[in-house]
């Protein structure tokens, strides 16, 4: 980052530099957040990278009041989630989403037929959930984030972030039954 | 409280679900957002730059808000042919019909003066801003302060930039009589109440 504070003459490049440096720190940070999160609600990993590049971008332009570290992932999952549906909604969506990214090491081509469309079940049933249920799950599910994270990140009461997780959970596991005895 | 228990998932469902959610993205993510933000800039940087643009763009703005009274506006009518430095620059009436005389009852008192004519109203309404800023007062200001600059002031010179005198209504002043007026003292004890009642 320091590369880019060069890129600034004069008497700005001192407080460019200091900037920079925190806000490398915080992409180092949260950049996978961003992503995964917008993978969360696309599932397609170029346009995820698209949305969570935009949002980074629009967090570094309003970092001088995002400096400090929970208020910036709080302020960028919540970014990220809006613009990554707006994407959905948006022309710019792709009509095929891939179903599952993640490719374990050993594994057969039937294996891994069987997990992606296990993935696709599962993905299908979190979308059914409303959205405060679904960015629980999301957000609780990504990280292993407890729930005092989780209601750090969305600046609402443990209290209700429990409550939405029991419910989402609760929703899922009805939903995706079949799944588990059918294996 | 129900919602405080978590609801347990099936293992095989919990680890596809955190593998669902563990997604990484390509290498080349993180380089692209440097590239993305390389050509942004931070608000601190802007910010000083935004503060004068924006002050700069509320003076022009008050400016051109502001020009149209402060610009010196030019002499419409021509100028009277004789008057004085004293001489007002009042706006002119509309033509109007002289008032009736009040009519007098006896005992001296005159009767109540007859409301004005809608007509009157609305053109006293028309009129009304030229009251607070009239145009012609300040192009005779305005000349005035010429001619002092210019070290030219004199009656005549004066005199030329009157747009307009009284001489052009002189004709229609009428005179107007009003009755005399009897006033009769408040009696004693009339009004308000005196002595021990009095809080």
């Amino acid at each position: 980052m320091n590369d880019l504070a060069g890129g600034y003459p004069g008497t700005f490049v001192n407080a460019d530099a200091a900037l920079a440096r925190e806000f490398e720190e915080r992409l180092r940070d949260s950049g996978t957040l961003a992503f995964r999160v917008a993978y969360a609600v696309l599932r397609h990993r170029e346009d995820a990278e698209d949305v969570a590049q935009e949002s980074l971008a629009k967090a570094y332009r309003s970092f001088g009041q995002l400096r400090d570290r929970e208020r910036f992932r709080a302020w960028l999952v919540r970014t990220t989630w809006r613009m990554a549906l707006d994407w959905r909604r948006g022309a710019r969506r792709r009509v095929a989403r891939e179903q599952i990214e993640a490719e374990p090491a050993g594994v057969t081509t039937e294996d891994l037929a069987i997990e992606r469309e296990r993935a696709g079940h599962l993905w299908t049933a979190i979308d059914a959930l409303p959205e405060k249920l679904r960015i629980v799950i999301v957000l609780s599910s990504i990280e292993e984030h407890d729930t005092r994270a989780v209601a750090s990140l969305l600046r609402v009461p443990e209290g209700t972030v429990r409550s939405r997780l029991f419910l989402a959970r609760r929703a899922l596991a009805e939903r995706l039954k079949w799944l588990t005895k059918s294996r | 409280m129900a919602h405080e228990k978590q609801v347990d998932l099936p293992d095989d469902l919990e680890v596809l679900l955190r593998r669902a959610m563990s997604v990484e993205p390509s290498a080349g993510f993180l380089p692209r957002v440097r590239e993305r933000i390389a050509t942004a800039e931070p608000r601190g940087f802007l910010f000083p730059w935004r503060i004068a643009i924006a002050a700069g763009a509320v003076a022009v703005a008050l400016l051109v808000a502001v020009w149209p009274a402060l610009r010196p506006t030019p002499a419409v009518a021509p100028p009277a042919p004789q008057g004085s430095v004293a001489r007002s620059a009042e706006p002119v009436s509309p033509p109007t019909v002289p008032a009736p005389e009040p009519r007098e009852i006896p005992g001296g008192v005159p009767a109540p003066r007859p409301r004005r004519p809608p007509a009157m109203a609305a053109a006293d309404t028309v009129r009304a801003p030229l009251v607070i800023v009239d145009l012609r007062q300040r192009a005779a200001l305005s000349a005035f302060m010429r001619l002092i600059g210019e070290g030219s002031l004199t009656d005549e010179a004066f005199a030329g930039t009157t747009p307009q005198s009284m001489d052009a209504i002189r004709e229609q002043v009428v005179p107007l009589s009003v009755g005399a007026v009897e006033v009769n003292p408040i009696a004693v004890g009339g009004v308000l109440p005196s002595g021990p009642d009095r809080n």
